[in-house]
C-alpha cells in the first residue's frame, strides 16, 4: 500500500498571461513531472520566483496548469465530477508560511477548529465536539488544551499559530500536506519543533508532505526518507534521494547554493570555498525556452547550454537536467578542506 | 581597546493598549572599534527597539527611560534633533531590513546619492559626487552605468540591498549599522552581500554593528556577538568562543537548536517552551521558565553579569549573589 502514488504531475506547465493588447506569458513552472507515493516526504527547493509556490498550488489542485495533467490515485483532478472533486477536495491541506495571516484573528483556537472537527469527526454531543478538539490540540502540543480553547491568534506565538495551523490541516485526515515555508517566519530556536511535528504527521498517519522551501539547512531535517527537488526558474534541475544529492551534488546551481550557505561554525564557515557564478543577477522576465535556464550564470556553461534544454539524465541515483553532467569535476565539499 | 559605541543601563518602553512593554531593559553594550559586532536574538526580544533607541528613531508610543547612548563622548540621547541629525548618516549609517522601503520609488538612485551628500555636506559638485558614487557602487559589484539611472523598482531586491550599502557609504561613516542586512534575500544573494560586507570592512577597516536572528551569518562574519532574549543582554563574547564554549544556557540551547546544513543532527533539539511576553515578563532571569539548569535563585533575582574566561555572562550559575 506504501508504494501507491497519491498525486502525479506529468508534463505540467503554468504560465501567467499579462497585458491587454500584446498578451505575454510569463512561465512559473515548465514541464514538471513527478509522482508523490503515500506517505514520502518530497522537499520542494528553490529561490524566490522560480515558481516553487505556483508548484505547490498544482500539486495542491488549487491551480489548474496551462499544460500537462494533475492525476489524484490516477484520475485526472481537472476532469474529476464536482461529487468527486469535493471528496477529493480535503485529503490534500496546506499550510501557509505565514500563520500570522492565515489564521481568522476574530476567532478563538476553538472556533477555528470546531466547525472543522464537527464536519469531519460527526460527534454527537457539545461535549464530544470539545472533548475532540482537545485531543487535537493535545497532539500538536498546544497543552494544556483548556488554557488554548479561548485565546485568539494575537495571544499565541508564531509557533504555537504554526501549530494550529497544522492541528487544523490535521482534522480531515488528509493523505497529504503542501507546507510552504512553513517554519520561515517562526522564531530560530522553535523551528525544530515544528518540522518534528511534521515528521510525527508522517511517520504516525503516513501523511506525505510537500515541503516547499528555499533552505535546504531545514529541508535536511526529513533526510533520512525524504526526496530533493530542486528548482530553477520554473525547472525541477535535480532530484534524487536528499542524502544521496547532498552527498554528490551534481547542478552546478546546487553546487553553488550549497557552498554559498553560511554555517554555524565560524573557522568552518569562514574557510569554505565558493563555487562563483558568472552573473549574480537572476535573469528576470526572460524565461529560456530553448536553453538551459540557468546557461547565463553557470561557471561552466558551453555552447551546447544555450542551445538546448537539457533532457533529465539519471546520474548516481539521482536525475539530473544538465548537459555536462558527465564533465562536471568531482565534487569536493566546500568546508571539507577547512579546520 | 576604543570603543565607538558605549551604550549604558538602557530602558525604553512602549505604551500600548495592555500597559507599558518593556522592549529594552537595562542594556549595557560596547561596539569596538575597527570590527564587526553582532547583535543576535529571536523575533521579539527587542534587538531592533535597541537600535532604534541608539538612533533616536522611535516611533511615537515610545520612550526611552533611562541611561545612556555615547558615540565617542557625545551623548546621544541629550542632542538636539538638528545635532543629532549631523550624526545621522555621516557618522552613523544605517542598512534597514527592507531595502526596498528604504529608497523613495519616484527619484533615481543617483539623485538619492546626490541628494543625500548634499543634505549633509557641500564640498563636491554634482559630477565629484556621482564619480565617488561610482566607486562604492562598483565596490558592491554593480555596475554604475546601470544602476545610477535606475529607479528603485527596477533593481532586484539584492541589487537594491547593495545599492543602499553603497548609499550608506557615500559620506564616509564611522559607524554602519545593519539591521538584518541578509534576510528576505536568496542564499546567493546573500552569501554575495556578505562577501561585500567583509571586503567593505576590510578596506575601510570600517566598524560594522549588526543586528539579525541569523546565527550562519553572524559565524561568517562576526568578530564579537551579543545575545539578546527578552529585553536583556544574555551573554557577549568573540564569536569562536559564543559558538565553541558560550556559557550561557540561552545561547547553548540556541546554537543546538539550529538546523544546520552540514554535520550530525540527532543533537539538535528546539529549546523547550516559548519566548517570554514583554508585557509581564518572568520574575528575575528572563530565561528561567525555559532554563534547563535553573536553581532557587533564578526567578527571584536578576542576575548581573559575570565574568567566565572569554565570556561575560548574565547567568545564576557562575556567581553568587
Amino acid at each position: 500500500m506504501r508504494d501507491k502514488v497519491i498525486v502525479e504531475l506529468k508534463n505540467v506547465t503554468k504560465y501567467f498571461e499579462r497585458g491587454i493588447i500584446r498578451k505575454r506569458k510569463n512561465y512559473a513552472v515548465i514541464d514538471v513531472s513527478l509522482k508523490i507515493r503515500e506517505g514520502d516526504i518530497i522537499t520542494l527547493i528553490g529561490e524566490s520566483g522560480c515558481g516553487k509556490t505556483t508548484l505547490g498550488r498544482i500539486i495542491a489542485g488549487l491551480i489548474k496548469p496551462s499544460k500537462g495533467t494533475v492525476l489524484w490515485f490516477g484520475k485526472d483532478v481537472w476532469k474529476m465530477k464536482k461529487k468527486e472533486f469535493k471528496k477529493y477536495r480535503p485529503l490534500i491541506q496546506l499550510v501557509h508560511q505565514d500563520p500570522y495571516a492565515s489564521l481568522n484573528p476574530a476567532r478563538t483556537v476553538y472556533q477555528i477548529l470546531a466547525p472543522i472537527v464537527k464536519k469531519y469527526y460527526k460527534p454527537k454531543s457539545a461535549a464530544e465536539l470539545e472533548k475532540e478538539v482537545k485531543n487535537v490540540l493535545r497532539y500538536v502540543g498546544l497543552t494544556p488544551p483548556d488554557y488554548f480553547l479561548n485565546k485568539y491568534p494575537h495571544h499565541l506565538s508564531g509557533g504555537m499559530r504554526q501549530r494550529l495551523a497544522f492541528a487544523r490541516a490535521l482534522i480531515p485526515k488528509p493523505k497529504l500536506i503542501v507546507a510552504d515555508e512553513p517554519v520561515s517566519m517562526i522564531d530560530m530556536s522553535l523551528r525544530l519543533s515544528v518540522l518534528a511535528l511534521m515528521k510525527k504527521f508522517n511517520e504516525e498517519f503516513g501523511i506525505a508532505f510537500v515541503y516547499i522551501s528555499h533552505d535546504i539547512a531545514t529541508a535536511r531535517y526529513f533526510e533520512d526518507k525524504a526526496t530533493l527537488s530542486l528548482m530553477y526558474l520554473g525547472r525541477i534541475v535535480e532530484t534524487g534521494p536528499m542524502r544521496d544529492v547532498l552527498r554528490n551534488p551534481m547542478h552546478p546551481y546546487l553546487r553553488a547554493i550549497l557552498s554559498a550557505t553560511p554555517v554555524p561554525d565560524p573557522r568552518i564557515t569562514r574557510h569554505k570555498r565558493k563555487l562563483e557564478l558568472k552573473s549574480l543577477e537572476v535573469p528576470r522576465e526572460i524565461v529560456m525556452l530553448e536553453s538551459c535556464p540557468f546557461s547565463p550564470r553557470c561557471p561552466y556553461s558551453e555552447e551546447i547550454c544555450f542551445k538546448q534544454v537539457p533532457p533529465p539524465k539519471e546520474y548516481d541515483g539521482h536525475i539530473v537536467a544538465c548537459h555536462l553532467v558527465d564533465k562536471l569535476p568531482k565534487w569536493i565539499p566546500p568546508w571539507q578542506v577547512a579546520v | 581597546m576604543v570603543y565607538i559605541l558605549r551604550v549604558r543601563n538602557l530602558v525604553m518602553e512602549y505604551a500600548v493598549r495592555e500597559g507599558m512593554l518593556r522592549a529594552v531593559n537595562g542594556v549595557s553594550l560596547d561596539v569596538p572599534e575597527g570590527k564587526i559586532t553582532a547583535l543576535v536574538g529571536e523575533s521579539g526580544c527587542g534587538k531592533s527597539s535597541l537600535l532604534d533607541a541608539i538612533l533616536r528613531t522611535l516611533p511615537p508610543n515610545g520612550y526611552i527611560r533611562s541611561g545612556e547612548v555615547f558615540f565617542r563622548d557625545i551623548n546621544l540621547l541629550k542632542l538636539s534633533e538638528k545635532e543629532l541629525r549631523k550624526i545621522r548618516w555621516e557618522k552613523i549609517a544605517v542598512v534597514f531590513q527592507a531595502a526596498q522601503n528604504s529608497f523613495n520609488p519616484v527619484l533615481k538612485i543617483a539623485d538619492h546619492i546626490v541628494e543625500t551628500y548634499q543634505a549633509h555636506r557641500n564640498d563636491l559638485s554634482k559630477e565629484a559626487i556621482i564619480e565617488k558614487a561610482c566607486k562604492l557602487l562598483e565596490t558592491v559589484r554593480l555596475d554604475p552605468n546601470q544602476v545610477l539611472d535606475a529607479y528603485p523598482h527596477e533593481l532586484s531586491g539584492g541589487m537594491k540591498q547593495r545599492a543602499l550599502i553603497a548609499l550608506s557609504l557615500i559620506l564616509d561613516p564611522e559607524l554602519l549599522i545593519l539591521d538584518e542586512p541578509t534576510s528576505a534575500l536568496d542564499t546567493y544573494t546573500q552569501s554575495v552581500i556578505i562577501d561585500m560586507l567583509k571586503k567593505v570592512h576590510e578596506e575601510k577597516k570600517l566598524t560594522m554593528f549588526l543586528v539579525t536572528h541569523d546565527l550562519p551569518v553572524v559565524a561568517e562574519l562576526a568578530d564579537y556577538v551579543a545575545v539578546m532574549y527578552g529585553g536583556k543582554i544574555m551573554e557577549v563574547a568573540d564569536v569562536e568562543t559564543i559558538f565553541y564554549n558560550a556559557k550561557h544556557p540561552y545561547t547553548q540551547l540556541l546554537i543546538k537548536a539550529i538546523p544546520p546544513l552540514i554535520g550530525d543532527l540527532s543533537d539538535r533539539k528546539p529549546i523547550p517552551g516559548n519566548p517570554p511576553s514583554l508585557l509581564n515578563p518572568p520574575s528575575g532571569c528572563v530565561f528561567h521558565p525555559r532554563c534547563p539548569f535553573r536553581k532557587p535563585i533564578c526567578d527571584k533575582k536578576v542576575p548581573p553579569f559575570f565574568r567566565v574566561g572569554n565570556n561575560i555572562v548574565a547567568c545564576w550559575l557562575y556567581g553568587e549573589e
